[in-house]
């Protein structure tokens, strides 16, 4: 066993620099219908943080979360991974980012449909080369962190939502990823489900030292963050410890 | 290589999800590769057919008749005098006669032959006997007769020892023609009787000249030489002048061969277009499917992407998939074409063979299109920006 790791929250500024953001801007559109989404974003997140995205639709929050996730670009600004400046990355560059890097849960859990658990969960280590022997090892694993052992050769439609989420969930851990990005994990849930998968979140965020960004629009879901972030017409207008109204489980 | 297998085994997985429909939309490949196969496969059956027709005929023996001039029984003195390395020489001549047997009567052809004929010609009888030297050395009123002939003139009697009048000169049947029925030929070889060649000389045509002279040579190898040593010498017989066209021809069964394969290579040319353009004609089928495919798969894209695919491991397995998609049709077009052309081929009485060639054509086109046709909708799928396909609903 290792040796249990503090409560990241206790001391974060002591911890490495994951992700710093500065004067981050980026607009959508041409002429008229040219929406400026980001106005200038600082950012910095540490590793092994939980931090909570949230703000009205149009905020800005998912396009940070979308640049975060390398799934878009900036237009100014910059943008630091570790000691990777991301704005100067190719497209194949970003997404080998992605495969290495970073796990990616979604509102609608996004799973392969007609295909099994597995398959899905086995499938980012297919893009990583691994061999067969090795990817059914580590989908067991992942599958058992997430308590589907025995749900492996199930497909998506014989899951519950949960469920889905869970897989989901098992598909982004399963290649040991340094930052997972949550978007609205819990949106398509029940509240128990929401807080079962929030309470997993968790604990892999403590368990595994895993960096996790979320965006939420449920105060009640931010609350399990160390720190939420509120976004306001393409600037942070906000940052709170631990949930919205500063309260933390 | 993980990627390469996962993508053939979701591509198999894909195509056996909804087999009608791939096999719909492979439908013009499948046509395109029947077509091809079966014609090629045929077309190939027959011209074995006629090879072997014309090598039955004796590929060392070659064929010499009149153009603008006649055969003598001096050019056929002069052959038999000059001409070495022969085996057997078959002059021949026919003539067109009004054959009657009791209340029946047809038009045939009367060919006068000598007994050098039965070997050249491989000749046999189903019942009766042949001619003998003596018989045709006098001119016997005797005759064979082919099968067409005897259901015409004693419809189901058996003719062997009747009497039948050939231009009012009577004959005896001693013979009937072994059938000689080939697949497909407008000569009718059963419609024609034999008899000695003096007779017919004598008491029908009524003149010496021959319309025809086989030879046939100890070794095939010498056929080209001995023609021209033949054309030389039927030239000097007839007293032709340089420069002057031959007025005979001579058949060498080596150049039929050679020129009927190079006929039935155009042929086969031409069939192989027409079966191509049905094949393009599949290959937009399959483009077609591939476009609803990325389509209706764009949310999946969108993860793949997300979770770190590279634009080209998504072309490829769309790729793969669309290759994969021909090769399901390519390979049921081989099927039904095997059994297309047994069929065929058992009625059309060609004999089947089974062409690996063709058929390995056929796949790899198939493979070929899959890539051609795949590219676009393949491309199209690589292209998508992986935020608006993970939105897909």
């Amino acid at each position: 066993m290792t040796q249990p790791l503090p409560h990241p929250s206790s001391k974060i500024q002591d911890r490495p620099i994951l992700i710093e953001l500065k004067r981050l801007t980026k607009a959508y559109g041409q002429g008229q219908a040219r929406f400026q989404a980001l106005k200038g974003i600082d950012l910095t997140i540490y590793k092994g943080e939980f931090v909570a995205l949230m703000g009205p639709s149009g905020s800005g929050k998912s396009t940070v979360m979308n640049i975060l996730g390398c799934l878009d670009t900036l237009d100014t600004g910059s943008y630091q991974f570790r000691d990777v400046q991301v704005q100067t990355l190719s497209y194949d560059e970003r997404s080998l980012l992605r495969r290495y890097y970073f796990g990616f849960i979604f509102q609608g859990f996004n799973l392969l449909a007609r295909t099994s658990a597995r398959e899905n969960v086995e499938l980012p280590l297919l893009y990583r080369g691994i061999t067969a022997k090795q990817r059914h090892l580590a989908s067991t694993q992942a599958l058992e962190q997430v308590g589907l052992s025995k749900w492996a050769h199930h497909t998506p439609a014989e899951l519950s939502g949960g469920q889905q989420q869970r897989v989901a969930i098992a598909r982004a851990l399963v290649t040991k990823p340094q930052l997972l990005l949550a978007d609205e994990p819990t949106g398509n849930l029940d509240t128990e489900r929401s807080h079962e998968i929030m309470q997993l979140l968790v604990e892999l965020n403590r368990q595994q030292d895993l960096t996790i960004l979320m965006v939420t629009h449920e105060p009640d879901m931010a609350a399990y963050a160390h720190r939420t972030i509120r976004f306001v017409d393409g600037l942070v207008a906000a940052e709170h410890k631990g949930g919205e109204h500063g309260h933390s489980h | 290589m993980g990627i390469l297998i996962s993508s053939s085994l979701l591509a198999t997985r894909e195509i056996f999800r909804q087999p009608l429909r791939s096999a719909l939309t492979v439908l013009g490949i499948i046509i395109g590769v029947v077509a091809v196969i079966t014609m090629v496969t045929l077309g190939k059956g027959s011209t074995q057919n006629i090879t072997n027709e014309i090598k039955s005929l004796g590929l060392n023996t070659l064929e010499i008749y009149g153009t603008t001039g006649v055969l003598t029984p001096t050019d056929l003195d002069l052959i038999r005098e000059k001409i070495r390395r022969i085996k057997l020489i078959s002059p021949e001549s026919s003539a067109n006669a009004k054959v009657i047997a009791g209340r029946f009567n047809t038009k045939t052809n009367i060919l006068g032959i000598t007994t050098a004929f039965f070997p050249v010609s491989s000749f046999a009888v189903s019942s009766g006997r042949t001619f003998t030297e003596r018989e045709i050395y006098t001119g016997a009123p005797l005759c064979i007769i082919g099968k067409t002939v005897q259901k015409k003139l004693f419809q189901a009697n058996p003719p062997i020892g009747n009497l039948i009048r050939i231009d009012k000169f009577p004959c005896q049947v001693i013979g009937i023609q072994k059938s000689k029925k080939v697949g497909g030929g407008m000569f009718d070889a059963d419609d024609q009787i034999l008899i000695p060649l003096k007779t017919l000389q004598r008491h029908i045509s009524g003149q010496q000249n021959l319309t025809q002279i086989r030879v046939t040579v100890k070794s095939a190898r010498y056929t080209a030489e001995i023609k021209a040593e033949l054309t030389q010498l039927l030239r000097e017989s007839h007293k032709l002048k340089q420069g002057e066209q031959d007025d005979f021809y001579i058949n060498d069964p080596h150049e039929l061969i050679n020129s009927f394969s190079k006929t039935s290579q155009s042929l086969n040319l031409f069939l192989a277009t027409i079966g191509s353009i049905s094949l393009l004609v599949g290959g937009i089928g399959i483009m077609n499917i591939m476009l609803a495919s990325v389509h209706e798969r764009t949310r999946e894209i969108g993860i793949r992407l997300a979770i770190g695919a590279l634009r080209n491991e998504v072309l490829l397995q769309f790729l793969i998939e669309a290759i994969f998609l021909a090769l399901f049709g390519g390979l049921i077009g081989i099927i039904l074409a095997i059994f297309l052309s047994m069929g065929i081929g058992h009625v059309m009485a060609i004999p089947y063979q089974f062409d690996p060639k063709i058929n390995l054509i056929a796949f790899n086109f198939s493979a070929l299109i899959g890539v051609v046709f795949g590219y676009l909708p393949a491309r199209k799928a690589a292209q998508l920006d992986p935020i608006q396909a993970l939105r897909h609903e």
